[in-house]
């Protein structure tokens, strides 16, 4: 991509956030306190379930409670991201039956950017900090060294499994287009995610090989944390990054084919 | 305007609930999960209760949350709230007994755990509070059938109409 294309994306995400960020100030000041209060509310309930699970098994698949934690924070960061850059998907049936999906595809920049990056929520923003400090809490908890070459390949695994989470959101918008149906299909995913928010291995062989190669979620915590604690070979990150290109093509090719179906849906 | 609503939140029911007709197989196939069929028909018959006053108790719950909007533009931040608190009380992050004595003491002095956890335990056969759960159960529909129909007139009165 050329560098001024890059600086008008980022000029155009920056204005739609700050919208958003005055939208929600003009309609709501006390509403986004009690967002923050909620979201730090599940994490801290997450936590509490983890500590209930090892106070009786004492190890969690094999794991101690910090490091069960430290996957559940890993879970909480890279979710939040995704949460933060793709929301878009939440409101994406809605404007496909309002007609603005229309105006995406008219629109100079790619429809996909508006469809899924448009809508970032500026409390998601706020949240991000806090959760790099609990990442960072938890890391130093489990006694694993912080070095700079764990903090780059850390970054390299985040990256990666954001291009994966990127082609599974790109294939339910796919959908949307085709079958306008969005929101339940997204909900059926954050399900499934929310399942890596523990060690993948306790789903048992069939499960974690599921949530590892067919869906991103082991990349999203149980690896990079295992990575951490120098469990695992970050050279396979080579061929998780090759699996996120496939996906990404694969995804693409499923969009394109779907707009190829589209026939305005806007009264 | 009260029935309608509840008819309409009893068919979305009915359709997430068709989606087991995939999971459920998924589930079974995959984490291969042992399966408790009761048989008892005492059980059954308080479970089927216990299960009507929890799809009650959550309509009105939710009637009273949304009623939020009657007064302020913004009711996904409440809601959020409602949401992330249920999951936790009502025992659909955990089961409840997992948590210390005191703790499950002072949730059962809340709605929640009758939503999922009790409806649950009644499935399974296993006594919560003596079987008393049932009637506070029903008490909890009263109590909160009667704030829903209170809260949703006054907010009607406050109601204006702003239009897109």
């Amino acid at each position: 991509m050329k560098p001024y294309l890059i600086r008008a994306y980022w000029k155009v995400w920056l204005k739609l956030t700050i919208q958003q960020f005055q939208q929600q100030i003009a309609n709501s000041r006390g509403a986004a306190i009690l967002f923050i209060f909620s979201k730090l509310f599940r994490l801290g309930t997450a936590f509490l379930f983890i500590w209930v699970i090892i106070d009786k098994a004492k190890l969690l698949v094999g794991y101690n409670l910090e490091q069960a934690i430290l996957i559940l924070a890993l879970f909480n960061l890279i979710s939040s991201i995704t949460q933060l850059f793709m929301r878009g998907i939440y409101i994406f049936r809605q404007k496909v039956v309002d007609g603005t999906f229309d105006f995406y595809l008219l629109n100079p920049l790619n429809e996909l950017f508006y469809s899924l990056f448009s809508y970032t929520d500026p409390l998601d923003l706020v949240l991000f900090i806090p959760y790099v400090g609990i990442v960072l809490w938890a890391w130093i908890g489990t006694g694993a060294s912080i070095t700079f070459s764990t903090i780059l390949i850390l970054i390299s695994t985040i990256l990666i499994v954001e291009i994966l989470i990127l082609a599974w959101h790109i294939v339910i918008i796919s959908v949307g287009v085709r079958y306008l149906e969005v929101d339940n299909t997204i909900m059926l995913y954050r399900d499934l995610e929310r399942m890596a928010a523990m060690p993948i291995e306790i789903y048992g062989k069939i499960g974690s090989s599921v949530l590892t190669y067919v869906f991103p979620f082991a990349l999203m915590a149980t690896i990079p944390a295992r990575i951490i604690f120098g469990l695992y070979n970050s050279w396979y990150l080579l061929g998780f990054a090759l699996l996120a290109l496939v996906q990404l093509k694969l995804a693409l090719w499923c969009w394109r084919n779907s707009l190829t179906h589209y026939s305005s849906a806007s009264s | 305007m009260f029935n309608f609503f509840f008819i309409r939140d009893v068919a979305d029911k009915l359709f997430n609930l068709s989606f087991i007709i995939i999971e459920i197989p998924l589930i079974l196939l995959i984490f291969k999960p042992p399966v408790f069929i009761q048989t008892d028909l005492i059980s059954i018959l308080l479970f089927i209760s216990s299960l009507i006053f929890a799809i009650l108790i959550y309509f009105y719950i939710n009637v009273i949350f949304g009623s939020i909007a009657f007064w302020s533009r913004d009711i996904w931040a409440p809601r959020f709230l409602l949401m992330v608190i249920m999951e936790f009380a009502a025992g659909a992050m955990f089961p409840l007994d997992m948590l210390p004595e005191t703790w499950q003491k002072v949730l059962y002095l809340t709605p929640f755990p009758y939503l999922l956890f009790v409806p649950l335990k009644t499935y399974l056969g296993e006594s919560i509070l003596s079987n008393s759960h049932i009637y506070i159960s029903l008490v909890w529909v009263i109590i909160l059938g009667l704030s829903a129909k209170f809260i949703w007139s006054r907010g009607i009165r406050s109601y204006e109409a702003e239009g897109r």
